[in-house]
């Protein structure tokens, strides 16, 4: 039986618990954070090994890559949602900053959406912006797990992405941006603030305009667009 | 070490050389370019780089551009092309993971044939290809060619399609051949030949950052063609005031963002269509100067002792309907459409007539461009032409037609439903650029192209894919080969159709999953999908696309066109494909197709632009695509300084004809045995019967099986709790599913829904046969059943 039904009894539960919120207590993230305590306790459809990620201190530099691949089917693939459905928008936890909900886990920002004019990919940008900004579009790209089986195996295997860092040009430049900047237009979603993994948090996160310093390395982000086939020609090795 | 493009400035250069990669760009102005970038890409592989190359989706007809990442052989990854105008870089979740579905662990790889105790035994292609020229040959010597059929895709590449048509119509004589698009969007091919005598849109994407107002009929956007849908939600945010109006049975995703819902009883958009036109007409807010122009009057059978529904065992004569034309005048048009006033409507169809007005008010502000969206709720219709017609008409009384922003929208739901079924015409009636077998000068042109003596088409049409499946049943059609598509899931009123293989029928099916088809079959053929193989497909917006071969397909597996090409050449109709063994035949193929298209408002692009394009509209002109047909400035055959000319519609004048059609109830309506409304359809992260998608890891683990998708009240009422299993019965068959109350859409009181995806809750056991009986398209979207706690 599929178990994508959600549970309702998060939504009945009293609200008292929203002093579990560390930031943003607002009635949806309320709710959420209920939603999300229930679902560390297991009275809600999560799947085992693929809740919210807590974020284990010792752990997390080792196993942050392997968590990050194991959501996506290839590098550049729009992550899997990796717990189950809530009432709440997506938007209402997954806003311009990351939300840490103590005890229960953190929800990363969205990463779509600060235009940067200087980026050759912005006239397609509102696009994914009108998605991000609404819930049930979210989904248009990003799909929960509701079973942990196939319905026959497959032998897919996808790009990885590389665990590499941005390159120098010499020990003192900033790092170059070493992967697409494609509907990932907010820097901070990932590299500042509580989600950002420790290998590749900013120590400058108030410098909002990233760009300034940092350049992209994809060529198809720095190079003009071709626009004869073939003609894009292979893409950078990881 | 590489051949840079010739703008690869420095500074690239250095980026370039700086994460010590490989760029490798070249571009092409022929032959030797492209093998120069073969090599290179050969090369970058070999140095563990991933090489790109542009293909369209393999899913919907929307037509996304996509870049396919290649590394080793394999496709490991894909993005949205940036470049591409339908999409613009956006993909939906299951273009993000379409490398999956090649890489199922059961893909066929070898051909196998089964044995008599039912088992399958691997044969090489040899003994495989052998065996089909055999049965087909000895069917043919014995009983003649209406007894050979094939059943082809809208997934077909055109090679595909014309290849068996040239195999079926030019080498078998038979007319036997027709596409599951026929299940598809043969009511809008009807709805376009009847008005414009040319078939699809003269509109084209462009029309979804243009117009104002966005009306969808029964069309569930926001997870069909979800990619399209996006580009009217970024206008709408662009331009205030664009509004988004849903028509339909259920309450969708679609519809949270609607700015009006409109909820009708299901078949009754007949009546709603009719009832806008009647407050349009009763007060004026038409185009009379542009109806004085460009419309004419036409007028069909509307008797319902005439028409029947085409059910199984329902009396002949009403089933082989031929409607029938006759003239109108305006007036008369005036006078069919008194009785739709919107009190009438109001009654049969449940919605508030303040509301009929309210949509009459949105069609009827000749100033705002209106574009009218349909998909499957208006095609798979009992009265689906009808019902396309009446969408044709609302579009022509107000002159909202034929410029941007303003046109009526006919949607597909196959990658090639336009550029293969359509535009190749592997219909049971149809040669190539809307040309019908039954008229002598089109069997003539056809002939001359082909290289064949005159006569040797057949100008009796074939069976149309219901009676081409009925008749297989009852052993009129003996051999019978399927390519790409799987009936045994999709097809109305399924038990009609079990089988037993060794009953003296020949059954072949290609494609590149085991499925309830191939589980039928006596002998199944692997076949080569998407870039394991060249090929061409055309959207919804008559773009058509192209893509070269990236990978080498699985085991033996061979492209479609290919199979056939072997088959016809061992029936000794190798003068059909003339191109010489182990050449590359796909751009030869292809110009001998475009001859059709030339010079008649269907040119197709040159295969060598169409390697260079992004895919390009037709008509193409001159190296110039077309974005609207039959528009002043913009379509090449239209002479006119400004306005429109419908050039193509010589039997009205070249003038559009504007239909008179009535409201018909449905075939099936619940009654207190069979209670409740069943609709069937899709969700966004399957794509038709799942055999491509449920093989995708992602894809299956968000939505792993089928559920029925019920109203809380009802679910209250029945005593059956979220998730909690319900028996659906109807008067052809039964099923158990989950009942769902919150799964995607949200069904009113008396009504279920359930997809259509998955092949162990087949839920066309329940769906009733009836059809259009001008299009032969069955409807999937009405009929009758009980629920009970299973």
């Amino acid at each position: 039986m599929p178990t994508m039904r959600r549970d309702r009894s998060a939504e009945r539960r009293p609200r008292s618990s929203t002093s579990a919120i560390d930031r943003a207590a607002t009635a949806p993230v309320a709710i959420a954070a209920v939603w999300l305590v229930l679902a560390a306790v297991g009275c809600v459809p999560t799947q085992r090994g693929r809740g919210p990620h807590w974020g284990d201190a010792a752990s997390v530099e080792a196993t942050n890559d392997e968590v990050r691949r194991e959501r996506r089917a290839y590098r550049g693939a729009p992550p899997v949602i990796p717990h189950g459905e809530h009432p709440s928008p997506c938007t209402a936890c997954h806003a311009g900053q990351a939300v840490v909900v103590a005890g229960v886990g953190i929800a990363p920002a969205n990463p779509h959406g600060v235009v940067d004019a200087s980026s050759s990919a912005a006239p397609a940008l509102s696009l994914h912006q009108e998605i991000s900004g609404r819930t049930r579009d979210c989904r248009q790209c990003h799909v929960p797990r509701v079973v942990e089986s196939t319905f026959v195996a497959s032998e897919f295997a996808g790009l990885r992405s590389p665990s590499q860092r941005g390159s120098r040009q010499h020990p003192l430049a900033p790092p170059r941006i070493p992967h697409p900047s494609w509907m990932r237009e907010n820097c901070l979603a990932c590299h500042a603030g509580p989600a950002a993994r420790p290998e590749i948090a900013t120590s400058h996160p108030e410098r909002v305009v990233c760009r300034q310093c940092h350049v992209p390395v994809d060529r198809v982000l720095a190079a003009e667009r071709l626009d004869t086939w073939p003609g894009r020609g292979a893409e950078i090795a990881p | 070490m590489s051949h840079f493009h010739r703008n690869l400035d420095r500074r690239h250069f250095l980026y370039a050389l700086g994460a010590g990669g490989s760029a490798v760009v070249a571009f092409s102005c022929g032959d030797q370019e492209r093998a120069r970038a073969i090599t290179e890409r050969a090369l970058t592989t070999d140095l563990g780089g991933v090489s790109w190359d542009k293909a369209p989706c393999r899913f919907c007809g929307t037509g996304c551009g996509v870049e396919v990442g290649v590394r080793e052989g394999r496709v490991v990854a894909v993005r949205g092309d940036q470049a591409a105008p339908v999409n613009r870089g956006l993909l939906c979740v299951k273009g993000y993971h379409l490398p999956g579905f090649l890489y199922g662990e059961d893909r066929l790889r070898h051909p196998q044939r089964r044995r008599a105790d039912g088992t399958l035994e691997r044969i090489g292609w040899d003994e495989a290809l052998d065996l089909v020229a055999t049965e087909f040959g000895r069917t043919l010597d014995e009983l003649g060619p209406d007894a050979v059929g094939m059943y082809g895709s809208g997934q077909w590449t055109v090679f595909d399609g014309y290849a068996a048509l040239k195999w079926v119509k030019g080498g078998m004589r038979s007319n036997n051949l027709d596409p599951n698009a026929r299940l598809c969007m043969a009511s809008a091919v009807m709805g376009f030949m009847t008005q414009f005598q040319s078939d699809e849109p003269m509109g084209c994407y462009d029309d979804f950052e243009a117009a104002d107002d966005f009306v969808l009929w029964g069309n569930n956007m926001a997870e069909m063609h979800p990619v399209l849908f996006s580009r009217i939600l970024e206008t709408k945010q662009r331009k205030p005031g664009t509004r988004l109006i849903d028509l339909g049975t259920r309450r969708t995703p679609t519809t949270d963002y609607a700015d009006l819902y409109v909820e009708f009883r299901p078949g009754s958009d007949l009546a709603l269509a009719n009832g806008i036109l009647h407050l349009l007409v009763r007060s004026g807010r038409i185009d009379r100067s542009f109806i004085a122009e460009n419309v004419v009057f036409r007028r069909g059978i509307e008797d319902l002792d005439e028409i029947g529904f085409g059910c199984y065992g329902e009396q002949a004569e009403r089933y082989t309907f031929q409607d029938t034309a006759s003239v109108a005048s305006f007036e008369e048009f005036a006078g069919f459409l008194e009785p739709y006033t919107p009190q009438r409507v109001g009654e049969i169809s449940g919605v508030d007539p303040a509301t009929i007005e309210r949509l009459a008010d949105v069609y009827g502000d000749l100033r705002r461009g209106t574009v009218s969206l349909w998909c499957m709720g208006v095609n798979q219709h009992t009265r689906g032409t009808w019902m396309n017609n009446l969408l044709n008409d609302l579009h022509l009384v107000t002159g909202k037609i034929s410029r941007p922003g303003a046109n009526p929208w006919s949607l597909t739901g196959q990658p090639s439903a336009c550029g293969t079924a359509r535009e190749v015409g592997t219909l049971s009636n149809r040669l190539p650029a809307d040309m019908v077998v039954t008229n002598p000068e089109h069997r003539a042109k056809a002939e001359e192209i082909w290289g064949l003596e005159p006569g040797t088409i057949n100008p009796k049409p074939g069976l149309h894919t219901v009676d081409l499946f009925r008749a297989f049943q009852r052993g009129e059609v003996r051999s019978l080969w399927i390519q790409t598509t799987n009936p045994w899931v999709s097809l109305p009123n399924l038990n009609r159709w079990r089988r037993q293989p060794g009953d003296g029928r020949f059954l072949v099916v290609s494609d590149i999953y085991p499925t309830p088809t191939t589980e039928v079959a006596d002998l199944i053929l692997p076949s080569a999908a998407w870039v394991e193989r060249e090929g061409v497909f055309g959207n919804s917006e008559r773009r058509t696309q192209q893509w070269h071969k990236m990978v080498e397909p699985p085991g033996e597996a061979m492209e479609d066109a290919q199979q056939i090409i072997e088959v016809a050449r061992r029936m000794g109709m190798a003068h059909l494909f003339p191109w010489p063994d182990g050449e590359n035949w796909h751009e030869p193929m292809f110009e001998e197709y475009r001859r059709f298209t030339l010079g008649i408002g269907k040119d197709l692009a040159s295969y060598r632009q169409l390697q260079e394009a992004r895919g390009l509209r037709w008509p193409v002109v001159d190296g110039r695509e077309t974005r609207y047909r039959y528009a002043a400035g913009e379509d090449p055959y239209v002479t006119k300084r400004e306005g429109v000319h419908f050039y193509k519609a010589k039997g009205y004048e070249q003038k559009a004809a504007v239909w008179l059609r009535p409201y018909h109830p449905p075939a099936e309506e619940p009654d207190e045995q069979y209670p409740f409304w069943l609709c069937t359809g899709r969700v966004l992260e399957h794509w038709h019967t799942g055999s491509m998608t449920r093989r995708v890891r992602e894809l299956h683990q968000a939505v792993p099986a089928a559920y029925v998708e019920m109203n809380p009240a009802d679910m209250t009422e029945l005593g059956v709790q979220e998730g909690q299993p319900v028996r659906l019965r109807s008067r052809r068959g039964e099923l158990v599913l989950p009942a769902r109350s919150d799964a995607k859409g949200h069904a009113p009181r008396g009504s279920l829904f359930v997809p259509f995806f998955d092949e162990s809750k087949l839920v066309n056991l329940l769906t009733l046969d009836a059809m259009d009986n001008i299009s032969k398209e069955p409807d999937y979207k009405k009929c009758a059943v009980a629920v009970e706690r299973a």
